[in-house]
């Protein structure tokens, strides 16, 4: 069967089938995004004060990670390019390194994940707070050990004190009242957080699984019917930047305010 | 738009140039941000508006530049003014719905 206007463009629409299918699906994905920010928007102002944390997430890995996106949404782009006049090597080397990118952004990003899943927050039965990273090594059945601080309340715990020195604490297992990781079962900022940086954590793996098949196992397009090969990679492109888009507002709701 | 293979072989090249400049732009909008949310404006309703903003306009420069919406068909105009009317109505009910609760506390 052939299907048609994979090249040639539709009189009615002016657009080839895949362009207009691809931005039928990012605007489903607006709302889908959207909704997501609106929730969280909804819990932060109604969020009592002090309650919402602030300073949770290392702001300098969110920047590597937006400079990352940035960059490779640019060689996506020049790959692109490139196919369009003909040079299919330098496509093949622009787009590798908008794959390398890509691993790069989620290898920081899962160290960030396994970060929040070691993070604790330990309360003593005395009323004390400590808070910090668990040292798996030397923690034991009997003991806790911990790099971190000395909280004074809950308060400070939301919203750390910055420049404090990180120590190490060991905290006997039976003086523990409750201890909590910074996983998503936290608060509703956690939550807000897994979900809509997960979400577009698969968005990424989604988009170089594509892209990489397009490169790898499906080029041999690029020598039948060259043209579509290329509206393929286009495509493809586009929602490449959308997942750029979504990440720049992610990264100054998150990590900055 | 010209669609001459000439033309868009010109026009992917200039685009190109175009791309590497926007990156730079974006690159230093997330800096101005970083440099923004690290600063005092007054308020913290005021330091929102300032951050977001500025990522706003960077979400315009990769829509309008690296998905060349700004020479795309009119149709697809259509679709995003469509996109952006269900968002604000989808926005606008929450915060209404929110607005007209009635919590009424007994002591």
């Amino acid at each position: 069967m052939n299907i048609p206007y994979t090249v040639e463009r539709r009189e009615d629409t002016g657009l080839y089938n895949a362009k207009l299918g691809v931005w039928l699906f990012l605007a489903s994905e607006v709302m889908l995004f959207g909704a997501l920010f609106s929730s969280y928007i909804l819990l932060r102002v109604g969020a009592d004060a002090g309650t919402w944390p602030r300073h949770w997430l290392d702001y300098k890995l969110g920047a590597i990670n937006t400079i990352i996106l940035i960059i490779s949404s640019v060689t996506n782009v020049i790959a692109w390019a490139n196919l369009k006049m003909g040079y299919f090597g330098k496509y093949r080397f622009y787009q590798a390194l908008t794959m390398v990118l890509a691993i790069a952004f989620l290898a920081i990003k899962s160290t960030e994940y396994y970060g929040k899943f070691h993070h604790y927050t330990i309360a003593l039965k005395d009323g004390r707070i400590a808070d910090g990273h668990i040292q798996k090594d030397e923690t034991t059945a009997d003991k806790v050990v911990i790099e971190g601080w000395w909280r004074t309340n809950e308060a400070e715990v939301m919203d750390p004190p910055a420049n404090v020195e990180e120590k190490k604490i060991e905290i006997e297992s039976k003086e523990i009242a409750d201890m909590q990781n910074y996983g998503p079962a936290r608060n509703n900022f956690a939550g807000l957080y897994f979900t809509m940086t997960g979400l577009h954590v698969l968005h990424i793996i989604g988009g170089v699984l594509v892209i990489f098949a397009i490169w790898g196992p499906l080029n041999g397009m690029w020598k039948t019917d060259p043209e579509r090969y290329v509206n393929r990679v286009e495509v493809a492109g586009l929602f490449w930047s959308f997942v750029d888009l979504v990440w720049l507002f992610i990264f100054p709701t998150f990590y900055l305010l | 738009m010209n669609d001459s293979p000439e033309q868009e072989l010109k026009d992917v090249k200039k685009r190109v140039q175009q791309h590497i400049m926007i990156a730079v732009g974006l690159a230093v909008g997330s800096l101005i941000t970083l440099w923004t949310s690290q600063t005092n404006f007054g308020s913290f309703t005021r330091n929102v508006s300032i951050t977001l903003g500025i990522a706003g306009i960077q979400a315009f420069m990769v829509a309008a530049f690296f998905m060349h919406l700004l020479s795309e068909k009119k149709l697809i105009y259509w679709f995003l003014v469509l996109t952006a009317v269900f968002f604000v109505v989808m926005i606008g009910v929450t915060f209404w719905a929110r607005m007209d609760s009635n919590v009424v506390h007994y002591h």
